[in-house]
Protein backbone atom coordinates (compact mmCIF):
# COMPACT_ATOMS: atom_id res chain seq x y z
CA UNK A 1 0.00 0.00 0.00
CA UNK A 2 1.45 3.14 -0.92
CA UNK A 3 2.06 5.82 1.97
CA UNK A 4 0.00 9.12 1.18
CA UNK A 5 1.41 10.96 3.81
CA UNK A 6 5.40 12.16 4.35
CA UNK A 7 6.49 13.41 7.39
CA UNK A 8 9.93 14.82 8.04
CA UNK A 9 11.55 15.85 11.16
CA UNK A 10 14.46 18.61 10.26
CA UNK A 11 16.65 18.78 13.23
CA UNK A 12 19.68 20.82 11.29
CA UNK A 13 20.00 24.28 11.78
CA UNK A 14 22.13 24.36 8.66
CA UNK A 15 21.29 24.92 5.10
CA UNK A 16 22.34 21.86 4.37
CA UNK A 17 20.16 20.30 7.00
CA UNK A 18 17.10 22.43 5.70
CA UNK A 19 17.51 22.05 1.99
CA UNK A 20 17.30 18.28 1.65
CA UNK A 21 13.71 18.69 4.09
CA UNK A 22 11.81 21.12 2.04
CA UNK A 23 13.17 19.32 -1.41
CA UNK A 24 11.70 16.40 -0.49
CA UNK A 25 8.25 17.93 1.12
CA UNK A 26 7.59 19.78 -2.08
CA UNK A 27 8.53 17.04 -4.02
CA UNK A 28 5.58 15.10 -2.05
CA UNK A 29 2.82 17.80 -2.74
CA UNK A 30 4.08 17.64 -6.66
CA UNK A 31 3.58 14.00 -6.29
CA UNK A 32 0.16 14.13 -4.89
CA UNK A 33 0.96 13.41 -1.17
CA UNK A 34 0.54 15.81 1.74
CA UNK A 35 3.45 16.60 3.70
CA UNK A 36 4.25 17.78 6.72
CA UNK A 37 7.94 19.30 8.31
CA UNK A 38 8.46 18.99 12.20
CA UNK A 39 10.70 21.43 12.44
CA UNK A 40 12.98 21.36 16.00
CA UNK A 41 16.19 22.10 17.45
CA UNK A 42 18.42 23.75 14.74
CA UNK A 43 16.03 23.53 12.47
CA UNK A 44 13.81 25.90 14.21
CA UNK A 45 16.06 28.79 13.65
CA UNK A 46 14.54 28.87 9.77
CA UNK A 47 10.85 29.48 11.35
CA UNK A 48 12.59 32.16 13.82
CA UNK A 49 12.01 35.85 13.23
CA UNK A 50 15.46 37.25 12.45
CA UNK A 51 17.10 34.13 12.54
CA UNK A 52 16.06 32.47 9.41
CA UNK A 53 17.59 34.81 7.14
CA UNK A 54 21.09 34.28 8.88
CA UNK A 55 21.06 30.15 7.98
CA UNK A 56 24.29 28.77 6.87
CA UNK A 57 25.69 25.86 5.20
CA UNK A 58 27.57 23.32 7.85
CA UNK A 59 31.06 23.71 8.16
CA UNK A 60 31.59 19.87 6.63
CA UNK A 61 29.86 21.30 3.32
CA UNK A 62 33.10 23.62 2.77
CA UNK A 63 31.24 26.28 0.96
CA UNK A 64 30.28 30.12 2.54
CA UNK A 65 26.27 30.99 2.60
CA UNK A 66 27.22 33.23 -0.32
CA UNK A 67 28.85 30.76 -2.34
CA UNK A 68 25.93 28.25 -1.57
CA UNK A 69 23.36 30.71 -2.56
CA UNK A 70 25.28 31.39 -5.69
CA UNK A 71 25.41 27.92 -7.11
CA UNK A 72 22.17 27.65 -5.89
CA UNK A 73 20.79 29.97 -7.79
CA UNK A 74 22.65 28.72 -10.77
CA UNK A 75 19.90 26.04 -10.90
CA UNK A 76 16.86 28.04 -9.71
CA UNK A 77 16.71 27.14 -6.43
CA UNK A 78 15.10 29.67 -4.26
CA UNK A 79 16.73 30.77 -0.99
CA UNK A 80 16.06 28.77 2.18
CA UNK A 81 13.17 31.31 3.47
CA UNK A 82 12.06 32.11 -0.09
CA UNK A 83 11.69 27.69 -0.53
CA UNK A 84 9.83 27.47 2.83
CA UNK A 85 7.58 30.24 1.27
CA UNK A 86 6.90 28.04 -1.41
CA UNK A 87 6.77 24.75 0.46
CA UNK A 88 3.59 26.69 2.80
CA UNK A 89 1.94 28.15 -0.80
CA UNK A 90 2.04 24.72 -1.78
CA UNK A 91 0.48 23.30 1.18
CA UNK A 92 3.02 21.36 2.98
CA UNK A 93 2.00 22.15 6.61
CA UNK A 94 4.07 23.77 8.92
CA UNK A 95 4.66 22.11 12.14
CA UNK A 96 7.03 23.85 15.04
CA UNK A 97 8.68 22.21 17.83
CA UNK A 98 7.38 23.12 21.63
CA UNK A 99 10.45 22.05 23.38
CA UNK A 100 12.69 23.91 21.65
CA UNK A 101 10.49 27.23 21.42
CA UNK A 102 10.80 26.80 25.57
CA UNK A 103 14.66 26.16 25.54
CA UNK A 104 14.99 29.35 23.68
CA UNK A 105 12.61 31.51 25.46
CA UNK A 106 10.52 32.12 22.02
CA UNK A 107 6.96 32.88 21.85
CA UNK A 108 4.70 32.29 18.91
CA UNK A 109 5.23 36.21 17.95
CA UNK A 110 8.84 35.51 17.19
CA UNK A 111 7.75 32.66 14.67
CA UNK A 112 7.66 33.63 10.99
CA UNK A 113 3.50 33.02 9.52
CA UNK A 114 4.48 30.23 7.66
CA UNK A 115 3.98 27.84 11.22
CA UNK A 116 0.77 25.93 11.00
CA UNK A 117 0.51 25.02 14.85
CA UNK A 118 3.26 24.63 17.64
CA UNK A 119 3.54 20.79 18.75
CA UNK A 120 5.27 18.39 20.93
CA UNK A 121 6.54 14.83 21.40
CA UNK A 122 3.02 13.33 21.62
CA UNK A 123 1.30 15.06 18.55
CA UNK A 124 4.27 14.30 16.47
CA UNK A 125 4.40 10.21 17.26
CA UNK A 126 0.98 10.00 16.63
CA UNK A 127 1.09 11.50 13.16
CA UNK A 128 3.94 9.47 12.77
CA UNK A 129 2.06 6.35 14.11
CA UNK A 130 -0.16 6.51 11.45
CA UNK A 131 0.37 3.64 8.90
CA UNK A 132 -0.08 5.57 5.82
CA UNK A 133 2.62 7.91 6.82
CA UNK A 134 6.00 7.95 5.94
CA UNK A 135 8.41 9.53 8.76
CA UNK A 136 12.11 10.22 7.95
CA UNK A 137 14.64 12.45 10.16
CA UNK A 138 16.84 14.60 8.40
CA UNK B 1 -5.42 18.00 -34.72
CA UNK B 2 -2.21 16.47 -34.28
CA UNK B 3 -2.97 14.15 -30.76
CA UNK B 4 0.86 14.98 -29.75
CA UNK B 5 1.36 18.56 -30.44
CA UNK B 6 1.41 20.16 -27.15
CA UNK B 7 -0.56 22.83 -25.85
CA UNK B 8 1.91 24.18 -23.44
CA UNK B 9 5.65 24.35 -23.28
CA UNK B 10 7.90 24.26 -19.58
CA UNK B 11 11.13 24.97 -20.40
CA UNK B 12 13.36 24.16 -16.87
CA UNK B 13 16.62 24.16 -18.94
CA UNK B 14 19.30 24.73 -16.45
CA UNK B 15 17.29 24.01 -13.71
CA UNK B 16 18.16 21.52 -11.17
CA UNK B 17 16.27 19.16 -9.18
CA UNK B 18 13.44 19.43 -7.43
CA UNK B 19 13.09 22.62 -9.91
CA UNK B 20 11.88 20.29 -12.81
CA UNK B 21 9.07 18.08 -10.93
CA UNK B 22 7.66 20.87 -8.88
CA UNK B 23 7.73 23.32 -12.18
CA UNK B 24 6.13 20.28 -14.21
CA UNK B 25 3.37 19.44 -11.35
CA UNK B 26 2.44 23.52 -11.72
CA UNK B 27 2.18 23.62 -15.64
CA UNK B 28 -0.20 20.65 -16.01
CA UNK B 29 -2.79 22.10 -14.11
CA UNK B 30 -2.50 24.55 -16.93
CA UNK B 31 -3.12 22.02 -19.56
CA UNK B 32 -6.63 20.63 -20.14
CA UNK B 33 -7.26 16.97 -19.55
CA UNK B 34 -6.30 14.98 -22.52
CA UNK B 35 -3.80 17.87 -23.60
CA UNK B 36 -0.18 17.47 -24.10
CA UNK B 37 2.65 19.52 -21.85
CA UNK B 38 5.91 19.44 -23.70
CA UNK B 39 9.08 19.44 -20.45
CA UNK B 40 12.29 20.57 -21.91
CA UNK B 41 14.78 20.01 -19.07
CA UNK B 42 18.89 19.21 -18.46
CA UNK B 43 19.01 17.65 -15.00
CA UNK B 44 20.17 14.62 -15.54
CA UNK B 45 17.84 13.35 -13.02
CA UNK B 46 14.95 14.54 -14.59
CA UNK B 47 14.25 11.30 -16.64
CA UNK B 48 13.48 8.95 -13.55
CA UNK B 49 12.29 11.72 -11.20
CA UNK B 50 9.44 12.51 -14.02
CA UNK B 51 8.77 8.95 -14.43
CA UNK B 52 8.66 9.02 -11.04
CA UNK B 53 6.08 11.65 -10.82
CA UNK B 54 3.87 9.98 -13.52
CA UNK B 55 3.70 7.07 -11.78
CA UNK B 56 2.73 8.80 -8.47
CA UNK B 57 0.15 10.99 -10.04
CA UNK B 58 -0.92 9.01 -13.07
CA UNK B 59 -0.34 12.09 -15.67
CA UNK B 60 1.07 10.19 -18.93
CA UNK B 61 4.94 9.77 -20.45
CA UNK B 62 3.38 9.77 -24.40
CA UNK B 63 7.38 10.42 -25.32
CA UNK B 64 10.89 10.87 -24.31
CA UNK B 65 13.28 11.98 -26.34
CA UNK B 66 16.91 13.77 -26.11
CA UNK B 67 18.89 15.88 -28.13
CA UNK B 68 22.28 16.89 -28.20
CA UNK B 69 25.26 16.91 -25.79
CA UNK B 70 26.90 18.94 -23.06
CA UNK B 71 24.61 19.84 -22.18
CA UNK B 72 22.20 17.14 -23.40
CA UNK B 73 18.09 18.38 -23.55
CA UNK B 74 15.83 15.54 -21.72
CA UNK B 75 12.35 16.55 -23.72
CA UNK B 76 9.04 14.73 -22.40
CA UNK B 77 5.41 15.11 -23.71
CA UNK B 78 3.37 14.16 -20.81
CA UNK B 79 -0.94 14.06 -20.91
CA UNK B 80 -2.61 15.18 -18.34
CA UNK B 81 -4.90 12.44 -17.51
CA UNK B 82 -7.06 13.97 -14.87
Amino acid sequence: MQKNRLLIVASRGTADGLYPALILATTAVAQGKEAHIYFTFGGMKLLTKGLAETVSPSVDLGLSREDLEKLLAKGGMPKLVDMLKTAKQMGVKIHACSPTMNLFGLKQEDLVDVVDDVMGASSFLEMASDPQTLAIFI
Amino acid sequence: MNAKRPSLTLDVRGEMCPIPVLKTSKAIERVSVGDILEVLATDPASKPDLEAWSRMTGHKIMEFSTEGSSPTVYRFLIQRTK
